[in-house]
């Protein structure tokens, strides 16, 4: 029982520690400053997930810069083919370290791991996840979602969508 | 029972945080808006305290953002204020004062500051760091009551220290120091073909083993067999229960007259750790007082374990030669447990006597281990023939927790039938070789800490009732923990061993602290209110 629960635990945290996010995600504190536009991940009806910045949405469709193999790319989506998203605003403080480290703070308390281990692991679980969720969106309108792109107002006639980094 | 309890309880607290992460992640923050008129901008911001950062999206991709000072310039038509100017690749191309065109401008943005939400998280993590480091540092200093001790036996491998069913010789903290020790289950087995009881090393100890067996009587519905200190045994029937019990503190009755781990305990004497007390015990309407015996439920409190610790680290970095030496020279092992141990003292059980007018001396109870309850019997003589007979215990101050006192019939002594495991799971599978060391005289089952054992009894008869009792045989190996070596005192370890008597009223201040927090901590962490019980004198 024991050990299942720390390998659980060990798990979870290189999990969580993949949910890394991209530079240009301001803070919560700079949101206001940032001058990109936020991180999207799209789920198509068919094909890969399509993540990155999101640059520009319209009655068509939207375009994400997404970079792959230090490579940038934009990417069209039509609005047909998106079966749903997640809007990221803001990079979310990093929470997941803690469920290790509390966890094997709980080696340390014997026999009373039992109770303080699944305590650790159920606070410290709670606050990466809820950490993890705060700045996002996955419920916007197509309207609302405009306002978080890089370019809120389309692309603009003079700027080739192939020249943007 | 109490698994289910404490799967209950982690259900409540996962169902807990999942309410809570639902409610988190329900929370929307309208903080951003946009505006393509800069007369609804204004409109909007003019009675702000704190202007909000403005993003002037230009109609060319370009972006310029401007701190908070940002005004509107309605006779020259332009936005103007510090900030930086961005170009459609988000390069900075320009920072300081800016003027903007309202008619470059595309589309403005402004963002609210959002609400804190990071202040409840650290809060939360940093009340729980608190909590993981004093306890932490409170099992780092009283190892024995997080870490458990010796062998500890579980019927229901689920249960946990609380619920020990046997201890197996604790005493045995070294290999010259090996013996057995016999525990009464007190869980008769009935129809069931099969027994099977687990075994744990929850301590930082090398546990090891040269005997694990079952010992079984059958005995009919209403009999039961008791063993005596000196491991007699004997059938016995009928149940007199306990009418008073007065202790020093007053009337103690309802504390002794269950099993149901309501304990009475004293705390030690302040001045001297071997000071002793008295309780008087008085049962009415018995039957059959020629046959007597007395029944105890009891165990220790945490005071010998407080000695061990103590004289291992009086030791200090000499341990390993001091443990040698110990092996080798008798007398020194004589005086290391048998000093201590009559300094202390049994539980010395006397008789009135009606006709000498004097209370006549019994025998004494002795078990070492704080965690299992030992269920024992002492069979009583020259009791008068009435049917009130009275009884005074004589005991330690501060060493004992007891929690059942009765009187039985005796009908005969009997002699258990010894059943050696035929199948030992580690980590649910069969371990052929453990069963052969366990079962092998001059072989030993090593266990090492977080070990777990199952062993699988077969029972003589099916459909039978049998009383058990399990005998262990072996020793056990302290691990030495660096705190202790710090307090390297071989004055004090001479002290110990050569007078206890002086040592343990030196002692007593310093074990008093301990007894304070180690006693309280130790059992208030408990699961079921309902089971145990601290009583402060």
């Amino acid at each position: 029982m024991k050990s299942k629960l720390i390998i659980t635990s060990i798990i979870l945290a290189f999990i969580l520690s993949n949910c890394t996010y991209p530079k240009y995600l301001p803070k919560r504190d700079n949101i206001g400053v940032s001058e990109y536009g936020s991180y999207i991940k799209v789920k198509r009806t068919a094909g890969k997930k399509i993540r990155g910045e999101l640059l520009v949405i319209d009655t068509t469709g939207i375009n994400v810069l997404t970079n792959s193999h230090s490579k940038n790319k934009v990417v069209f989506i039509p609005i047909k083919e998106i079966r749903r998203f997640k809007l990221k605003y803001a990079k979310p403080s990093a929470y997941w370290w803690t469920i290790p480290v509390y966890s094997l703070a709980s080696i340390g308390h014997g026999a009373f791991l039992i109770f303080s281990l699944p305590i650790n692991l159920a606070v410290t679980v709670t606050t990466t996840t809820n950490s993890n969720s705060v700045y996002n969106y996955n419920d916007l309108t197509y309207k609302e979602l405009k306002m978080f792109a890089r370019f809120p107002q389309g692309i603009p006639q003079n700027i080739d969508i192939s020249d943007i980094e | 029972m109490k698994n289910k309890k404490t799967h209950k309880w982690i259900l409540y607290l996962l169902i807990l945080g999942v309410v809570i992460l639902t409610m988190e992640t329900c929370k929307t923050h309208y903080f951003r808006s946009n505006y393509k008129d800069a007369n609804k901008l204004l409109h909007d911001n003019k009675n702000l305290l704190t202007k909000p950062f403005l993003k002037a999206h230009l109609k060319n991709g370009d972006v310029s953002i401007l701190r908070d000072t940002w005004k509107v310039d309605t006779r020259q038509n332009a936005v103007s204020g510090k900030g930086n100017h961005y170009d459609f690749n988000r390069k900075k191309v320009y920072e300081g004062k800016i003027s903007i065109p309202i008619d470059s401008v595309a589309i403005f943005e402004t963002n609210r500051s959002l609400e804190e939400t990071e202040n409840s998280r650290i809060t939360g993590l940093t009340i729980m760091a608190g909590l993981d480091v004093a306890m932490g540092v409170f099992c780092l200093l009283n190892p024995k009551a997080c870490f458990g001790s010796c062998p500890t036996f579980y019927i229901n491998k689920h249960d946990n220290l609380h619920y020990a069913d046997a201890e197996g010789f604790s005493s045995a903290v070294a290999p010259s120091l090996e013996y057995f020790d016999i525990d009464a289950l007190d869980n008769q087995a009935f129809n069931e073909p099969h027994f099977s009881i687990t075994m744990k090393n929850e301590a930082l100890e090398t546990h090891c083993l040269n005997h694990v067996n079952l010992m079984v009587y059958p005995v009919q519905e209403d009999e039961r067999v008791y063993q005596t200190p000196s491991n007699t045994f004997y059938l016995c029937e009928n149940n007199h229960p306990l009418s008073l019990a007065k202790g020093p503190e007053g009337t103690v009755t309802s504390l002794l007259v269950g099993k149901d781990i309501k304990e009475r305990i004293s705390l030690a004497d302040e001045n001297n750790m071997s000071s002793k007390e008295e309780i008087c015990l008085e049962f009415n309407n018995v039957k059959n007082s020629g046959d007597l015996g007395l029944l105890i439920s009891f165990r220790q409190t945490l005071m010998t374990t407080y000695i061990v610790y103590s004289a291992l680290g009086y030791m200090g970095n000499e341990v390993g030669d001091l443990i040698a030496k110990m092996e080798m020279n008798n007398r020194m092992q004589g005086k290391l447990t048998n000093g201590l141990k009559e300094e202390l003292g049994d539980i010395e059980v006397y008789v009135w006597n009606e006709s000498k007018n004097s209370w006549e001396f019994q025998d004494g109870f002795y078990e070492t281990g704080p965690i299992a309850l030992n269920d024992q019997m002492l069979p009583l003589k020259n009791v008068n023939s009435s049917s009130e007979v009275r009884i005074k215990l004589v005991l330690n101050k501060g060493l004992w927790r007891i929690d059942y006192l009765a009187l039985t019939n005796i009908k005969k002594e009997v002699k258990p039938i010894e059943i050696r495991t035929d199948k030992i799971l580690n980590e649910g599978k069969t371990d052929h070789e453990a069963l052969n060391q366990i079962n092998t005289s001059d072989q030993y089952l090593i266990s090492m800490p977080g070990s777990e054992y199952r062993f699988n009894f077969t029972l003589p008869k099916a459909n039978q009732k049998y009383e058990l009792f399990l005998y262990t045989k072996g020793y056990y190996l302290e691990w030495m923990r660096e705190n202790w070596i710090k307090n390297k005192n071989l004055l004090k370890l001479r002290q110990l061993v050569e007078n206890p008597a002086k040592y343990l009223r030196l002692e007593a201040k310093s074990y008093k602290i301990y007894e304070k927090t180690m006693e309280q901590e130790f059992w208030n962490t408990r699961i079921n209110t309902d089971k145990f019980e601290y009583d402060e004198k």
